[in-house]
């Protein structure tokens, strides 16, 4: 069975975020693959085991610095790599769509999986997208997959509890937290991924042009600092916070 | 052009969600500046008690009853949706920030060839152009998304809108829907959380980390939150430990949650936790360690030990009632 994994690359959930004059300055931020994408790679590592053979393919949208991330998802032990190399980041889901949609047609997989939604711009369109794109199946949100008779039996999170849904494949599932606990890259995983293959193509290549959308981000600042709360010692002074909330807050 | 916007109501079993609510409201405001009427779409199954309920906030509402629609699939809901959306034209549809909406909106974005904004906290148009705030980078930043679109799509994030006030001119007209083949196949609904609050609609959150010292005792947070009529919550640390389920989890790989009062019980506040919980109202931290970093963003900071403090709060809220 050959699997795609789609993969972002992001600033890690500490990293510092600068904004300089009302725009993004991630320079100093330190960089890994987004967590929800983690489980969908080792989900694809874990489906191909108990398979006994398959092919994990990442693929990966951006900047030639997102190599790095590629290359961590072939350490952990995924087979092969694809980077689309853009000139800079992109932050529109309908293009990164178009670009993953034509470079899997290329490669037909059996399934593909991809984080539910990347940690940086919290968005969660883009798997969907690749799936409206390639006609086929999607399920979002998933914490329990099994793969049977060319069918994926999902457990999809939800407000109220779990829905379980069936779909054939090739479907684009997107990983929640809980589907797996991601394996780390042993030292031998990391030299071996030295020679695994990795092709970089652009955009041009792919045939693909930016959507002409007028669809943007105009503006970033930080949130509004709050001011300094009250502070309180010992467990009896409850008493007094639950008092401010009633009478201050007026919350309760 | 159209002016328009079409909200999509969001319930479980009929039970309408308190975000669709705050949506019609969002709406309502939205509808002033772009010169357009607000409709709602609700779709399910012996749905029309909830149809009418809607239109008690004073707007058409467009009822699609099927059983077919019981149970939420982006499949079944979006072939219902899109060709009466082609036939009236809308301008601006929203929706909850909810998984439902979530899925939903990203489905419709390709069927409608429209942006989306998710997670949306502000919302306003200038010149016909639908502009948006939404925290991005675990709500390290605040970004401003802007739709110069014929259509664009923006799902909210709960408890961060007004709710709509109830008025008169509502009225209920009932759509066919045209169901065909589908791929996704909804086997089974297991509802986990009947009868709790859900922690997203939440007007009060208490929440428990590792100062809770051991699984055992997050039925004191459980206690807590029955008292005050909350939701129960949880930190990372104590859902990778396995104390509480993932359902649980506010933060970054969590849920997030915007209540009235979140009181954060033995949770130090790491960046990924308050990713999910940094836009409530009030917050309340009690911890050991003075210079944890959740007592920067508390309102009021308790350094006290959480099991000697909690059972304290307990009482307090019980005299409130």
């Amino acid at each position: 069975m050959k699997i795609a994994v789609l993969i972002k690359y992001c600033p890690d959930s500490e990293a510092a975020i600068n904004v300089v004059s009302g725009k993004l300055d991630t320079s100093s931020a330190k960089f890994s693959v987004s967590p929800y994408d983690e489980y969908a790679c080792e989900e694809a590592l874990k489906i191909i085991e108990s398979q006994g053979s398959g092919e994990a393919v990442v693929f990966n949208v951006g900047p030639e610095k997102n190599g790095k991330g590629l290359r961590d998802e072939l350490a952990r032990g995924a087979d092969r790599a694809v980077h689309i190399v853009t000139e800079k980041e992109i932050t529109c889901p309908e293009f990164t769509s178009r670009l993953l949609a034509a470079a899997l047609k290329q490669e037909n997989p059996d399934l593909i999986l991809c984080g539910w939604k990347g940690i940086d711009y919290d968005l969660g369109i883009t798997g969907t997208k690749v799936a409206e794109k390639l006609g086929i199946p999607h399920v979002m949100v998933v914490s329990k997959l099994t793969i049977a008779d060319g069918k994926a039996i999902c457990t999809r999170q939800v407000d109220s509890g779990d829905e379980i849904i069936e779909v054939p494949l090739p479907a684009v599932i997107g990983a929640q937290k809980g589907l797996n606990e991601p394996r780390y890259p042993s030292l031998k995983g990391i030299m071996k991924a030295k020679k695994k293959p990795a092709s970089q193509i652009t955009p041009a290549q792919l045939g693909v042009e930016e959507p002409t959308g007028k669809a943007m981000y105009t503006g970033f600042t930080f949130p509004p600092s709050k001011s300094a709360g009250k502070k309180f010692e010992g467990p009896e002074s409850v008493v007094e916070v639950v008092r401010l909330l009633r009478e201050e807050a007026k919350v309760i | 052009m159209a002016k328009d916007i079409l909200v999509i109501a969001e319930h479980r079993g009929g039970n309408l969600k308190k975000v669709t609510i705050e949506a019609i409201g969002a709406a309502k405001k939205l509808a002033v500046d772009l010169g357009g009427e607000v409709h709602v779409a609700v779709l399910g199954s012996g749905i029309q008690p909830t149809a009418k309920e809607i239109s008690s906030y004073g707007v058409p509402v467009f009822v699609f009853d099927d059983s077919k629609l019981e149970n939420y699939s982006y499949e079944t809901y979006s072939q219902a949706l899109v060709p009466f959306i082609e036939n009236r034209g809308y301008k601006l549809f929203i929706m909850g920030a909810t998984p439902t909406g979530r899925d939903l909106s990203a489905t419709l974005s390709s069927r409608l060839k429209a942006p989306v904004a998710t997670e949306v906290t502000g919302l306003k148009s200038e010149n016909g152009t639908i502009v948006t705030t939404r925290p991005i980078f675990a709500g390290k930043v605040i970004s401003t998304f802007a739709m110069d679109s014929d259509r664009a799509i923006v799902t909210i994030r709960p408890n961060t809108f007004e709710l709509s006030e109830k008025a008169d001119g509502g009225s209920v007209e009932t759509v066919p829907a045209t169901i065909g083949d589908l791929k996704a196949i909804v086997k089974e609904v297991v509802q986990k959380s009947a009868g709790r609050i859900e922690l997203t609609e939440a007007d009060i959150v208490v929440s428990g980390g590792r100062g809770i010292r051991e699984q055992g005792n997050y039925k004191m947070i459980e206690d807590l939150a029955e008292a005050i009529g909350a939701a129960a919550g949880a930190s990372r640390a104590i859902v990778d430990a396995g104390w509480v389920d993932h359902s649980n989890q506010v933060g970054q790989t969590g849920k997030t949650v915007s209540p009235k009062l979140y009181i954060a019980v033995g949770i130090s506040g790491a960046i990924q936790h308050l990713a999910g919980m940094s836009t409530s109202k009030v917050i309340v931290a009690i911890n050991t360690n003075p210079d944890a970093p959740i007592f920067k963003i508390a309102d009021y900071g308790i350094v006290a030990d959480a099991l000697q403090t909690v059972p304290l709060m307990i009482e307090e809220f019980k005299k409130l009632s």
